[in-house]
């Protein structure tokens, strides 16, 4: 009876443990939940970017008013800008296939929530379109201080407006050409929108400066950057960019960046770094615009590479400034000298070596002048080796005409000048400038030379 | 697979230890029960920490496994000591589903379920007498939890009639204790009588700025009337007061260079002082009548009444800088690495303790800065405060069990109790802290209602209030509580069989009744609220399979609902009555299976559960620096799914050597999608509604698997030591549900690392200890003209002999959370570390 029972109970028990383990092991490691990706909502936008902007207007009257939208509008569009960086805040960017709209939340880290890519759909009842300055804004129209002002859309109510959509939506750049961007005025389609500029770089001497202010005032800057044919755009960056310290890079190449207006004046807003691809090889195998070096007064200019050399007499170059189109120069003038009465004055300004690398180095620079008495003449030289002047052999590329004492010329460009035939060798160009002992100081003439070039 | 592997050994053993010829039982009972004093003395100097963010001190902060006592039983006896350093918890389940009863009383509060185990902290001496019926098992104190059902006979008729004294140390909560107890037993002319009490203490405690100060006491009085009546009373108090040990981020553990950084304390002249003291003094009384009718049957009824507060203190600002010092602001990670203020901020946190520390004196300092004139009272008008949250309970139950054996195979149990509980909830201020006074207002509605001049009223009966040190302010409301129960049960005994069958009906009422109008809520915040009512039932029924005299096996299963503790009903039971959307009964359904071997060589138990918790609710609060607000997130529809095997065994290798293992292997799930629904304190409108994707989410808190093998050695020269290893697998940190909606996702792109960083429930890294008991009971020589019999007993015990610093024991992910940015790091989850190497040492001299 008892070795049956115990049997039995062993039957039973693996029974029993068997049943348990079957309730248990399906049990083991389950797969976690997760809330659905991403998708778009069953919403149909009833009007195109471009659509919404009309309602706003786009005559020169229309200008900075406050339209709120009283009617169910619909858009949608995809985020090609966000604040990830910090160079845009509390504020996206969206495009259609018919424009992009500046669109303004009241709230920080949006690029969470809205990042580049995703299909926002927005529902524009209620909200504001209007212009800042010809940029197109969406937001919402408030009383602030008690004058009626466009804000943030208030992040509470954020989702009453905005519903998300997809992720990863191509985020494509038009490419432009300088020339097709015409004067900013209300209705440019480009406004706010993504476009790719490409044969870029920024001036030489930006590339040793930071995108913007890195002190505490954390100021907004703009640098200008060209194409090789002289055309010019400002790039508009916020101090509070993670990049804002970073140095622009010194190639050449596409940039791909908002297109804005404050007013007439055309800006680029980069999202980050990354929308620079300035690899390639810049526009001038040789350049120099002084702009990286301090204004120095009467004391010699100093630049790295260059040799300010006082052959005769006591008159350096110095470094000047006039203006911000300009930027700064290298002057000469022997005005103030106290050897001019007696002694010849002689000083060269001579450039690191060179080695020109390509077929067609043609060289220019440009010069304003003012006073007649003196020269100013450009030189090359192949065995120049960094000691006295007269100790390498000099060849006259052309002497600046004198100026009148009425004025001062603007900076007339000079050359271009060949240097083809030293394709392949170590140059120096060099400026000398020259005023004979006597020469009365009041009309003495002053030089000063800038943008300095030698073209691939 | 791990799972499989256990059962194959599981049952490679059962069969083995049948075969096993049967020794006499030759444990040294004298130093097995010095081994279990000690580590119960062990258990009640684990540290109480808060579990979650907005603990405000009422109880709810406990060590399951310190309920479970030291019972014949290989599993518990393992849970109960050797897994309580990572604050296992036994099946998983929440502490309501373990209930506690003295002297026939149940002793769980009514606004958590949980058993207020402080309430007789430092009076181990007269709690050994205590039975413990494990998981669904029948027992005839009561219908019993889920979890188990602890009996604790403190009468003192019960008592072991001797006096002793006792000195402990110890680096853990107490530094010192002493105790001094004495029972009389029961006289001829039927009285009894027993005093205890003690006194614990710690200066500074294992973290720094944490000390512990506590009395107890405790008197029991018994009379026996004939050979029927026992009448008892007994009365005990265990006022305590102890500096705390606050969670805090890994950025702020790490820069403070310890994971026992302590962010409560700061010095103030001179002196170390802790913010967020903890203190109770709530006493108990318990009247029994136990009644034996006949040999057959017997009644016992008992009432008790328990009274005083418990209180958790807080700094208070009102428009000033936040004073916590690990405030999220003030931490180096609230700035890009790359900012300069980063690592000035890194390096003041490293070197200079007082950036990592309150700051009392600047507290000080802007108190007494500038008067200011308010409600017609000028002075110092205090912006930081020291505040005390206080729960004040008047608690009185009624219970009474008949048993009776109806014949040789049928036994039948019936019940009934009755339950009234009031608390009262309310803010007093213990510290202006140099300034004159505090003014009674609501700041954060101050700033949401700016044209509503009630708004910011506390109390519109008594507007613009100027409070002092002992004034009420803030909240001030009451929760009743009413309960009813009747149960029955019937066991049916056979030799091969043991069949039982149990049944509970139960009733449950609650309200809220305030105590002050509200500016914001001036229409349902003041007075009586609606009260609600919940009838409940609870089933259950199993059978013991007597296979023969030392193996059996067992199924039971059970099913009841539970009416919803009103902490988790009530948004904000601070500002308003508003209750969460649709209120109703949680269920429980449970069943379990074992197989228990109990032989003198060998004791074993390998059981199997399956336990699903639907409808639960839960309300968490915390202050949203954005909405400049307390957030409150109501959860419903948390289903939870516990399943998972228990094995333990005690076998014994030699007469005096003792090897015992214990394995708990469990899964327990979140079984649903939670509802959320989010509302601010100062605003009745819903902020937003989600469904939290938390299906097959762990449940957070306790490892889920735990594992232990010791070797016990006792000398029949009455010594013993013991050394127990013990693994630990598969913590999680329990989940914030609204980091797992759609919104928390909203524009995150799907399986991304971001993703994944808002969703992945965090894993704890696996843990180890290695645990040491060792005594010596030493009968003192006749020959020293001592009267009575007397021992010197010595008990040490060495927890985490490895100091392993590394193993967390709680935490919480921080229930806010950027829904834009989407950073969890900006909030990153908080942590309790368990104490590298403890030590306990107690030497008490006993005499009969």
């Amino acid at each position: 009876m008892n070795i049956m029972k115990n049997k039995i109970g062993l039957f039973v028990s693996m029974v029993a443990i068997a049943t348990a383990a079957a309730i248990v092991i399906p049990a083991c490691n389950k797969k976690f939940d997760a809330p659905p990706a991403a998708t778009d909502p069953n919403i149909t936008p009833t009007h195109t970017i471009k659509q919404l902007k009309a309602m706003h207007g786009t005559l020169p009257t229309d200008q900075g008013r406050l339209d709120v939208i009283t009617t169910d509008v619909i858009i949608s569009g995809v985020v090609v800008a966000d604040d990830k960086s910090g160079n845009l805040y509390k504020e996206l960017y969206i495009q259609d296939a018919t424009g992009g709209i500046a669109l303004e939340l009241d709230a920080a880290g949006l690029y969470g929530t809205y990042p580049v890519g995703r299909r926002l759909f927005i529902n524009c009842k209620g909200l504001c379109v209007t212009d800042y300055n010809l940029l197109p804004q969406l937001g919402i129209k408030a009383i602030v201080s008690g004058a009626p002002s466009i804000q943030g859309i208030p992040s509470d109510l954020i989702k009453n407006y905005i519903t998300g959509g997809s992720l990863n939506n191509p985020v494509v750049a038009k490419t432009v050409t300088p020339a097709s961007l015409p004067t900013p005025v209300l209705g440019d389609d480009n406004l706010a929108t993504l476009i790719q500029l490409n044969n870029f770089e920024f001036l030489k001497g930006d590339t040793t400066s930071t995108y913007a202010d890195t002190s505490a005032y954390k100021a907004t800057k703009n640098i200008t950057i060209h194409d090789c044919s002289g055309n010019t755009i400002i790039i508009r960056t916020s101090g509070y960019a993670n990049f804002a310290a970073a140095k622009p890079a010194k190639g050449n190449g596409s940039v791909t960046a908002l297109y804005t207006a404050y007013g007439t004046t055309k800006q680029l807003i980069i999202r980050d770094t990354t929308d620079i691809k300035f690899t390639g090889r810049r526009c001038y195998q040789f350049e120099e615009d002084f702009n990286a070096f301090p204004v120095t007064g009467t004391a010699p200019l100093v630049v790295p590479g260059w040799k300010n050399i006082l052959e005769t007499g006591d008159v350096p170059y110095t470094i000047a400034y006039f203006s911000a189109a300009q930027g700064d120069f290298a002057k000469i003038s022997a005005f103030t000298s106290a050897a001019l009465p007696t002694t010849n004055i002689s000083t060269w300004l001579i450039s690191p070596d060179i080695t020109l690398v390509s077929g067609a180095p043609l060289y220019t620079f440009t010069c304003s002048r003012r006073y007649p008495s003196a020269t100013l003449k450009a030189y090359v030289s192949t065995n120049y080796s960094g000691g006295a002047p007269s100790a390498a052999t000099w060849t006259l590329l052309g002497t600046v005409p004198n100026g009148t004492a009425s004025a001062f010329t603007p900076f007339d460009s000079f050359g271009p000048y060949n240097l083809a035939t030293y394709i392949g060798q170590k140059i120096n160009i060099a400026f000398r400038y020259e005023a004979a002992a006597g020469t009365a100081a009041s009309n003495v003439a002053t030089y000063e030379v800038d943008d300095i070039k030698i073209t691939y | 697979m791990l799972c499989l592997l256990t059962l194959t050994v599981v049952t490679g053993m059962a069969q083995k230890t049948e075969k096993k010829k049967i020794a006499k039982d030759t444990i040294n009972r004298a130093a097995d029960s010095t081994e279990v004093e000690a580590k119960e003395e062990a258990a009640d100097n684990i540290p109480i920490v808060s579990l979650d963010e907005n603990d405000l001190g009422d109880g709810s902060s406990q060590n399951v496994s310190s309920m479970l006592t030291t019972a014949r039983d290989p599993f518990y006896s393992a849970a109960a000591f050797n897994f309580s350093s990572t604050r296992f918890r036994v099946r998983g389940y929440d502490g309501d589903n373990f209930s506690t009863y003295m002297n026939g009383i149940p002793m769980e509060n009514l606004d958590n379920g949980f058993t207020p185990f402080g309430l007789w902290g430092g009076l181990n001496d007269v709690l050994h007498n205590k039975s413990l019926s494990i998981g669904l098992h029948y027992n005839t104190t009561a219908f019993g939890d889920v979890g188990s059902t602890t009996s604790i006979d403190t009468r003192a008729s019960k008592q072991r009639k001797q006096t002793q004294f006792g000195y402990a140390y110890s680096n853990r909560n107490y530094t010192h204790r002493f105790s001094l107890t004495h029972s009389t037993g029961l006289s001829k002319n039927g009285w009894a009588f027993t005093f205890s009490g003690s006194r614990r203490w710690a200066d500074e405690g294992y973290s720094a700025g944490t000390y512990y100060d506590g009395w107890s006491y405790f008197v029991g009085v018994d009379k026996k009337l004939g050979k029927k009546n026992l009448l008892s009373l007994v009365a005990f108090g265990a006022p305590t007061k102890n500096g705390k040990q606050g969670a805090a981020t890994q950025e702020a553990l790490d820069l403070a260079g310890t994971n026992y950084y302590n962010p409560y304390w700061g010095y103030q002249e001179g002196k170390k002082r802790n913010a967020n003291v903890g203190r109770t003094n709530q006493p108990v009384i318990i009247f029994t009548h136990d009644l034996k009718i006949d040999e057959n049957s017997s009644l016992v009824t008992a009432a008790s009444y328990s009274f005083g507060e418990r209180g958790a203190s807080s700094l208070d600002w009102y428009n000033v800088a936040d004073p916590r010092p690990d405030y999220y602001r003030y931490l180096p990670s609230y700035y890009d690495d790359q900012d300069p203020l980063y690592q000035k901020l890194t390096d003041a946190w490293k070197n200079d303790e007082s950036v990592r520390q309150i700051n009392w004196t600047n507290l000080y300092t802007t108190n007494r800065s500038g008067t200011e004139t308010v409600n017609g009272v000028t002075g110092h008008r205090s912006r930081y405060i020291l505040q005390e949250a206080v729960t004040d309970t008047r608690k009185l139950n009624f219970n009474t069990v008949y048993n009776v054996k109806v014949d040789n195979n049928l036994f039948f149990t019936a019940g009934g109790s009755y339950q009234m509980l009031k608390n009262n909830y309310y803010k007093q201020i213990l510290d202006l802290l140099g300034g004159d006074y505090f003014v009674d207002l609501n700041q954060f509605a101050e700033r949401s209602y700016p044209t509503n001049p009630n708004a910011n009223q506390n109390d519109l009966n008594r507007p613009n209030r100027i409070v002092g040190v002992g004034d009420r302010y803030g909240y001030d409301y009451d929760i009743h509580v009413n309960k009813a129960a009747g149960w029955g049960q019937g066991v049916l005994k056979y030799n091969w069989i043991d069949i039982y069958g149990a049944v509970e009906f139960s009733n449950t009422q609650f309200w809220r009744v305030g105590n002050v109008k509200n500016g914001l809520f001036p229409t349902n915040s003041f007075g009586k609220s609606t009260v609600y009512n919940f009838n409940n039932y609870a089933l259950k029924g199993g059978f013991t399979f007597k296979i023969d005299k030392r193996n059996s096996l067992y199924m039971n299963m059970s099913k009841m609902t539970k009416a919803p503790f009103f902490e988790n009903v009530y948004l904000s039971p601070r500002t308003r009555d508003n209750v969460q959307d649709n209120v109703k009964n949680e269920e429980i359904q449970s069943v379990e299976a074992g197989y228990v071997v109990n032989a003198p060589k060998i004791k074993l138990r390998f059981s199997a559960y399956y336990t699903e918790f639907l409808n639960q609710m839960n309300v968490m609060s915390f202050y949203h620096d954005t909405y400049r607000n307390l957030v409150n997130y109501a959860i419903s529809n948390i289903d939870k799914a516990h399943s998972g095997l228990e094995f333990g065994f005690e076998t014994k290798l030699l007469p005096t050597l003792t090897l015992n293992g214990a394995a708990a292997v469990g899964r327990y799930y979140y079984n649903s999608r939670q509802t959320a629904i989010t509302t601010l304190d100062n605003d009745a409108s819903v902020l937003s509604k989600d469904l939290v994707y938390s299906q097959d989410y762990r449940v957070g808190g306790t490892p889920q698997e735990a594992y232990s093998l010791g070797l016990n050695y006792r000398s029949r020269k009455y010594w013993y030591v013991s050394l127990t290893g013990n693994y630990f697998a598969k913590m999680w940190m329990d989940i914030n549900p609204i980091r797992r909606t759609a919104a928390a996702v909203d524009g995150v792109q799907e399986n991304s690392p971001l993703w994944h960083s808002i969703l992945d429930q965090q894993q704890l890294s696996n843990q180890h200890t290695l645990d040491f008991f060792g005594g010596y009971s030493w009968k003192l020589p006749k020959s020293w003209g001592l009267k009575k019999a007397s021992f010197l007993v010595f008990n040490a015990g060495v927890s985490n002999i490895l100091n392993n610093k590394t193993i967390i024991t709680g935490g919480y992910e921080q229930l806010r959370y950027d829904f834009m940015e989407k950073d969890i790091n900006k909030f990153p989850s908080k942590y309790y570390y368990a104490y590298g190497i403890n030590y306990f040492m107690s030497l008490t001299y006993r005499f009969y």
